[in-house]
C-alpha cells in the first residue's frame, strides 16, 4: 500500500498542471482578491489578506477533489493504475491509495502556501496553528475522498469534473470563501450552513480570532463521518472495470 | 500435459451486444495458445475476464483445477499480463516503471532491482533504462510494457495485440522473445490480427470471431481443413466475367468474382494455370496480377468464417 502512495504522490508531484495549480494558482487570487477587495476589510483586527489569506487556504482544501480525480482516472495515467489491478494487490488499495495520496500532496502544499501567505502578507493563523490545519486536514480528506467517490460513480474522470467544478464552487461560496455569504440576504446565509466549507471557514475565523475552538470537533467529527461515508460508496462502487 | 486454465461456456454481454458467446477452451501448460481473429471477435474481452478485472455474465474459469474467484490472489501472483493499451507511466524512467509493477508481487530489494534489470536485457531496453518513456517510440514503449508485465517472472503470460502499429525491429524483438518464454516452460496465451505471427509462435490456435469459437488445434490441424485445393486470386480489370466457363478447366473449384478480384480454388498437383490465362484471354479480359496461396491461416480463416481477416 505504501509503494502504491508514493507512487500515486510522485505522480500527482510530477504533473506541471496540477502542481502550479495547487501553488502559483492560490498565491494569485490572495494577490488579486487582495487587491480588489482592499477596502471592505482592512482593519486592526482583520485585514484582507488575512480573510482571503484564510479563505483560499480553505478553498484549496476543497478543490483538492479536482485533484484526487486526476489522480485516480486520468487518461495519461489510467491505464497504469489498471495495471495495478492486475497484481495480487486488494482492489480497495487501488482508490484508496489515491485519496491518501493525494491528501499528503495537498496538505504539504497547504503547510508551504500558509508559511508564504505569512511571510508575504503577514496573514494571521492565531496561535493555535496545528489545530487550524487539523481541521483544513479533515476537510481537505473530505475533499479527496468525494472527488474520487465521484469517479467510483460516474465511471469517468472527465464527468466527475465537470460535476464536482460546480459543487465545489457552489459550496465555497455558500461558505464564504470569497465574501460573507450574508452579502447575499441573511436567506442565503442561514443555507450557508448547510456547507461544510461554511462550518470549516467559521471554525477557523473563531479559532483565529475569539481563541474559540468550540466550531473545531464537531465540524472535524461531521467531516470524518462524510468522508467514511464516501469511502464507503468508493468500496460498493469501484471495480477494476472502471477503468477499462 | 496439464491443464493450466480451463474455461466453460464463458458469455459476456455489453448492453445489448454480446461480445463473448458462451466459449469453452482450455490452456496447457508450456504452450504458447494464439487467439486470432479480426477487432470486435471477442479476444480483449475474454483476455480482460482472464485477467481477471472484467466479470463475465456466465462460465466458470477454473486455474489449476480450482476455480479461479477462489485462489484469485494465487493466480494474479503467477500470472503476467501485457494488455493492448500502454500501461506505463510515462513520467517516471523505464526502470522505475518495471521495479514499481513488480515490486507489487512482492519483490523487494536486490531481487527487485535484478528482475527490473533483467526484463530491461531482454526487451532490449536495458541502455535506455534511465530514460523516461515519453522519449520512447512506439515500439519501445511497447516493450516496455512487456517487460512491466514480465518482470515478476510470472508462469503464465497473457499478451493481448502486443504487436499492433509497431515497427518491424520491435515487432522481431517481441516475437523472438516469446519464442524465448517457451523455451523456458512459460505458458503464453497470445491474441493477434496478425496471421504471419500467429503462424510464427503458436503451439494451438483458437480462431475466434463474433464472440464465438470457430476452430481450435494446431497450425497443421486448421490447414487439414482446407482439404487439397490451393486459391488463386487473380486481380484483373473490371469487366463482365463468366465464371461459370472456369468450372470447364480440370481441377477447378469454387470460382467467385467482385470488385476486380476473381477467386478460385485449384486442387493441388493439377497444373491448371495456364487454361485459367488462356480463359481470361478467351473473355478478353485484362490480367493485372494473379496469386496463388497454398495453405496459409488467411485462406484457414476465410474458409472458416466466409469472409477475410482484415475485413
Amino acid at each position: 500500500m505504501l509503494s502504491i502512495i508514493k507512487r500515486d504522490l510522485i505522480n500527482v508531484c510530477l504533473n506541471p498542471a496540477l502542481l502550479l495549480y495547487q501553488t502559483l494558482f492560490p498565491l494569485l487570487m490572495v494577490l488579486v482578491l487582495g487587491l480588489m477587495n482592499r477596502n471592505l476589510y482592512d482593519s486592526d483586527l482583520l485585514s484582507v489578506h488575512d480573510y482571503y489569506g484564510i479563505g483560499i487556504i480553505i478553498y484549496m482544501a476543497v478543490n483538492i477533489a479536482i485533484i484526487a480525480t486526476n489522480s485516480f482516472m486520468e487518461v495519461s495515467i489510467k491505464n497504469a493504475n489498471l495495471r495495478i489491478g492486475y497484481a495480487p494487490v486488494a482492489t480497495y488499495k487501488i482508490y484508496l491509495s489515491k485519496i491518501l495520496a493525494t491528501f499528503v500532496f495537498c496538505m504539504l502544499s497547504l503547510f508551504a502556501l500558509s508559511g508564504i501567505f505569512h511571510l508575504l502578507w503577514g496573514v494571521n493563523f492565531g496561535d493555535s496553528f496545528l489545530l487550524f490545519m487539523l481541521l483544513i486536514a479533515s476537510l481537505a480528506l473530505f475533499s479527496c475522498s468525494l472527488g474520487v467517490m465521484f469517479c467510483c460513480l460516474l465511471k469517468s474522470e472527465e464527468t466527475a469534473n465537470k460535476i464536482l467544478g460546480l459543487l465545489i464552487l457552489f459550496l465555497s461560496l455558500l461558505g464564504g470563501v470569497f465574501f460573507h455569504p450574508r452579502a447575499l440576504g441573511d436567506g442565503f446565509a442561514q443555507f450557508s450552513a448547510l456547507s461544510p466549507v461554511r462550518w470549516t471557514m467559521e471554525g477557523a475565523l473563531r479559532l483565529i480570532y475569539d481563541s474559540d475552538a468550540a466550531y473545531i470537533a464537531p465540524a472535524i467529527a461531521i467531516l470524518s463521518v462524510l468522508t467514511l461515508a464516501a469511502i464507503l460508496v468508493c468500496q460498493k462502487t469501484f471495480k477494476l472495470e472502471d477503468y477499462l | 500435459m496439464k491443464k493450466v486454465l480451463s474455461i466453460r461456456n464463458l458469455q459476456k454481454s455489453y448492453k445489448e451486444k454480446k461480445a463473448v458467446k458462451g466459449i469453452s477452451f482450455d490452456v496447457f501448460e508450456e504452450e504458447v495458445l494464439c487467439f486470432l481473429g479480426p477487432n470486435g471477435a471477442g479476444k480483449t474481452t475474454t483476455i480482460n475476464i482472464l485477467a481477471g478485472i472484467l466479470n463475465e455474465d456466465h462460465g466458470e474459469i477454473s486455474y489449476r483445477g480450482e476455480p479461479f474467484k477462489n485462489v484469485l490472489r494465487k493466480y494474479k501472483s503467477e500470472l503476467g499480463i501485457v494488455p493492448q493499451d500502454m500501461a506505463i507511466y510515462e513520467e517516471i524512467s523505464a526502470l522505475n516503471n518495471v521495479k514499481f509493477f513488480a515490486s507489487l508481487y512482492g519483490l523487494k530489494g536486490e531481487a527487485l532491482e535484478t528482475a527490473a534489470l533483467d526484463a530491461l536485457k531482454r526487451v532490449g531496453l536495458y541502455n535506455v533504462r534511465k530514460d523516461k518513456p515519453k522519449t520512447f517510440s512506439g515500439g519501445m514503449k511497447r516493450r516496455l510494457n512487456i517487460a512491466c508485465g514480465v518482470a515478476h517472472k510470472p508462469s503464465l503470460v497473457i499478451f493481448d495485440e502486443p504487436t499492433v502499429g509497431i515497427d518491424p525491429q520491435s515487432r522481431n524483438h517481441i516475437l523472438s522473445y516469446i519464442k524465448s518464454l517457451k523455451e523456458e516452460g512459460v505458458t503464453v496465451v497470445y491474441t493477434s490480427h496478425y496471421m504471419e505471427e500467429v503462424e510464427e509462435i503458436s503451439t494451438r490456435i483458437i480462431i475466434i470471431d463474433y464472440g464465438e469459437i470457430i476452430a481450435i488445434g494446431t497450425k497443421e490441424e486448421l490447414k487439414e481443413t482446407l482439404g487439397d485445393t490451393d486459391r488463386y486470386t487473380i486481380d484483373v480489370d473490371n469487366g463482365r466475367i463468366d465464371t461459370e466457363k472456369f468450372y470447364a478447366i480440370d481441377g477447378i473449384k469454387d470460382v467467385a468474382y467482385k470488385d476486380g478480384k476473381l477467386s478460385m480454388d485449384v486442387i493441388r498437383g493439377v497444373d491448371s494455370l495456364d487454361k485459367v490465362v488462356a480463359e481470361l484471354i478467351d473473355q478478353d479480359i485484362k490480367l493485372n496480377s494473379l496469386n496463388k496461396e497454398s495453405d496459409t491461416l488467411e485462406r484457414v480463416f476465410l474458409n472458416l468464417t466466409g469472409h477475410s481477416l482484415r475485413a
